[in-house]
């Protein structure tokens, strides 16, 4: 798919069911003609399947970061790969944000002119699904989040963390193989940061997605098998979570 | 030669007095020859149809206006003339037979009912003796010349002064103010709508407002023929029974 | 749901704003149906007043003014005896204040001429000879004049008489006052002149045959012009005037719609900015989004282009009705007219969504995680 060279991996595992997602190396990223650093310079590896949370203060460079997973901007230097292919190299990035990667906001970005079952319809454009069809399955995906009986309603009329599971139905809406989550709960009180947090990590195991999860609140780093941590634009730390449900 | 030498003296003429030229080229167009006009009046509500036979030659002029509609007072008809100096004088017919001579005191009388007084029709203000251009203004999009006409000691006429807006494209006046001594307005007459005929402009409609009796009269014109022939008859008072349209040139 | 449901929901978000641009459209395509509709009425039913008439080629001198210049009767002599001449119809034709009416048609013809055949009466009858003081009224100039048989109807400094009503198949004959041309020529001493020949073909011709007839007639008579009736109208300056004035006219009125149009679809784009970026996070093509904007301002100026043909189909009828035009003008409000109406609107609606759409294309997907 891409022309680019293999690039130097800390560890080149075959792909595969637990194969390489992500691998980033030397990746740097400057705003306004190199006044702005966001990232000096970064190299990490996901593995298919992986929770990771990327950690760190407002303006370390997480949120620059997710964008660098979703091809949703383009990196200044270094290389980016999703499995084999380089991420600023592909030919067509909306079909890869459209068929490999669900986006989850902080503020959930609905939008407000459509029901929850049409918002969730949105991303299924890009397919070739029938009308039928793409009701169908964005009947059981809101299903799946529990919200079977807001099917028509409107954004304005649901609270913060229905909102957040319509948006959750919406990124899996193509079945991707990776959820990039920006906050996700930051939005929302500590009830429904429970109910969507339980709903994301669920999905992330009966489904078998790789989980990126950027917060700057450790409590729900610890929810993460591993947490990046990230400061001034460079990782500081990248550990194993010790309080990883799955160690318990 | 003869062509350069008179081209000659007439931008003599005109450098020497713009304003008595600009008359005098408007007197010589408002001679037009014979005419022979249709209008239609319309005085407060009521509409007359009326034919208007004209002859307009230097030094003399001689006008009948004859009603043709409606029924009621078809065939009255006044008769207008004046000669260079003299004294305006005309006659009323009113059917079946009834002719009254008018003199010159009468003069300030209506036509017809209407706004429009007999000296409006007769007195060619063109060829009084003084003239002055008092200023510019812009009316319709034309710009216009005011030209103030005063009579001179052998122009008689019932009014002190008119100021004529004349466009000076076209060369056709657009608006016509006439004073009393006194200097009050007497009359405005305007033109809405200027049409080409035969290469001259020519106002095809004239509202006519009298300031003193707070009238107006709107007159429309529908047909015009230039260079009839009228028979000796025309214009004197056994001509005004007679309504039949002169015979057209022939082309 | 469709993608035309997201369309349609684009337009509703901001009714009042959606409404406004519709109506902006609507006038400007109302203007192009009732002004367009109406030139093209007056030269279609003069020409149908012509083919009413049987009449294949008219001669005048129709080239200013409203009514050709008088010429002479000679005329009518030398075109009969050109050879393909089937028959001739001296026709003096004025439009004039008669009575109390501002314009009317005046209709002089030739006593016993073929222009007088397909005239049916409705009512009352025909004049006796070429010289009874009499006219027939068309239906709609005996309505404007007021006049039922047996009136009197002052012409000039000359009382005739209404003695028939006539329905003249087309719209400018019927509003016509017709009366026989000697009596014409004698109440307003035109003796001897005409202002239009009416020319009827000795056989059935193409266009390319008539077209020679013409040029044949054209050198016998060169005081006037000879022409395709059906062609006649649309030849005279004052018609070739009036279209241009209401194309002039209407694509002014269409060219604000364009601008009510792009200032809609690019508040659209500012306002919709962020929900567009979310549609690109999550997938969508900038081609789908660009298409988004470009229905959305075709439904615009499809929609606007419906309203604007109803309104000027409802116009031109009130025009129509009005007592200063009664009788003188039929729109011709064809479908084809009102389908190219519909169609310039679509046009317009696209062509004003491009820049809108250039803009939207150019948004960055990445703007969608910046809150």
């Amino acid at each position: 798919m891409s022309a680019s060279p293999e690039p130097s991996l800390p560890d080149s595992a075959p792909p595969g069911r637990n194969g390489c997602v992500y691998a980033a190396a030397g990746l740097t990223k400057e705003y306004d003609d190199g006044s702005v650093k966001a990232l000096r310079g970064v190299d990490f590896r996901i593995d298919q399947g992986e929770f990771v949370a990327i950690i760190g203060p407002s303006g370390c460079g997480k949120t620059t970061l997710l964008q660098m997973l979703g091809a949703l901007d383009h990196p200044s230097g270094g290389t980016l790969n999703y499995r084999a292919s380089s991420i600023p190299d592909l030919p067509d990035p909306a079909a890869y944000r459209a068929r490999e990667i669900g986006f989850i906001f902080q503020a959930f970005h609905l939008l407000p002119t459509f029901t929850a079952l049409e918002n969730v319809q949105m991303p299924m454009f890009e397919t070739e699904w029938t009308a039928t069809e793409r009701k169908d399955r964005a009947v059981s995906l809101l299903k799946s989040v529990g919200l079977e009986h807001r099917l028509h309603h409107f954004p304005a009329k649901m609270s913060g963390g229905e909102r957040q599971r319509v948006a959750i139905a919406r990124s899996l809406a193509n079945g991707p193989s990776v959820l990039l989550a920006d906050e996700p709960t930051g939005n929302l009180d500590s009830q429904n940061t429970e109910i969507i947090l339980e709903l994301i990590i669920r999905l992330h195991q009966e489904q078998h997605m790789t989980l990126v999860l950027v917060t700057h609140d450790p409590a729900i780093a610890r929810r993460a098998a591993r947490t990046i941590q990230m400061k001034d634009g460079r990782i500081v730390a990248d550990h194993a979570s010790i309080s990883h449900p799955a160690l318990i | 030669m003869k062509t350069l030498f008179a081209l000659l003296f007439t931008t003599l003429t005109a450098a020497a007095d713009p304003a008595t030229d600009l008359a005098a080229r408007l007197n010589s167009l408002q001679q037009d020859g014979t005419s022979f006009i249709r209008v239609k009046m319309e005085i407060q509500q009521t509409t007359l149809q009326v034919q208007i036979k004209q002859r307009r030659i230097p030094g003399a002029t001689e006008v009948v206006y004859q009603i043709l509609w409606p029924k009621e007072r078809a065939g009255e008809a006044v008769l207008l003339r004046k000669t260079a100096n003299q004294a305006a004088s005309g006659a009323l017919f009113m059917p079946p037979g009834t002719v009254t001579k008018l003199d010159s005191s009468r003069m300030k009388e209506p036509l017809f009912g209407s706004a429009l007084c007999y000296a409006d029709i007769l007195e060619n203000f063109f060829a009084w003796e003084h003239h002055a251009i008092v200023g510019t203004e812009m009316l319709d999009r034309a710009s216009c010349q005011i030209l103030e006409s005063k009579p001179g000691k052998g122009d008689r006429s019932i009014y002190a002064s008119v100021r004529t807006w004349v466009d000076t494209r076209r060369l056709v006046p657009l608006r016509v103010e006439k004073y009393f001594a006194s200097g009050k307005l007497a009359r405005r007459i305007e033109t809405t709508r200027v049409v080409t005929n035969d290469g001259h402009a020519t106002p095809a409609n004239l509202t006519v407002h009298d300031a003193a009796r707070n009238s107006s009269t709107d007159i429309d014109g529908s047909n015009i023929k230039r260079g009839v022939v009228f028979d000796d008859a025309t214009f004197t008072a056994e001509g005004l029974r007679q309504t039949a349209a002169p015979r057209a040139k022939a082309d | 749901m469709s993608f035309f449901t997201i369309i349609i929901r684009g337009l509703w978000r901001r009714p009042v704003r959606t409404g406004l641009t519709l109506l902006g459209i609507a006038i400007g395509i109302a203007a192009v149906v009732a002004l367009v509709g109406i030139s093209r009425g007056f030269e279609k039913s003069w020409g149908a007043g012509a083919k009413q008439r049987g009449i294949d080629v008219v001669v005048s001198t129709l080239n200013s003014g409203l009514t050709p210049k008088p010429f002479s009767t000679t005329v009518r002599d030398r075109v009969a005896a050109i050879p393909d001449v089937g028959a001739t119809c001296s026709v003096f034709v004025d439009l004039t204040s008669v009575e109390s009416a501002s314009m009317i048609m005046v209709s002089a013809r030739e006593w016993g001429g073929f222009s007088w055949g397909n005239l049916k009466l409705v009512a009352g009858r025909m004049p006796k000879d070429a010289m009874e003081p009499a006219v027939v009224l068309g239906q709609s100039a005996a309505e404007s004049l007021k006049k039922k048989i047996g009136d009197p109807l002052q012409l000039e400094s000359k009382e005739l008489t209404v003695v028939g009503i006539v329905d003249g198949g087309a719209l400018v004959e019927n509003g016509s006052v017709v009366l026989s041309l000697p009596l014409f020529q004698e109440i307003t001493g035109n003796q001897g002149r005409i202002n239009i020949l009416d020319v009827r073909a000795a056989h059935e011709m193409n266009e390319a045959e008539m077209r020679k007839l013409c040029d044949r007639i054209n050198s016998a008579v060169p005081e006037a012009k000879a022409a395709i009736a059906s062609e006649h109208i649309s030849n005279s300056e004052a018609s070739r005037f009036i279209r241009a004035m209401s194309w002039g006219t209407s694509l002014l009125a269409v060219l604000v719609g364009v601008l009510g149009v792009m200032n809609t679809m690019l508040m659209t784009v500012f306002e919709r900015r962020q929900e567009m970026c979310i549609l690109l996070a999550i997938g969508w093509k900038r081609g789908r989004i660009t298409r988004m904007i470009l229905w959305e301002s075709a439904v615009l100026g499809l929609l606007g282009g419906s309203l604007g043909v109803l309104i000027g189909v409802f116009g031109a009828k009130i025009l129509q009705r009005l007592p200063a035009v009664n009788g003188l003008l039929e729109p011709d409000l064809s479908p084809q007219l009102l389908a190219i109406s519909v169609a310039i609107s679509v046009v317009v609606g696209v062509f004003s969504g491009l820049y809108p759409a250039w803009r939207s294309s150019r948004l960055s997907p990445s703007l969608a995680l910046q809150g």
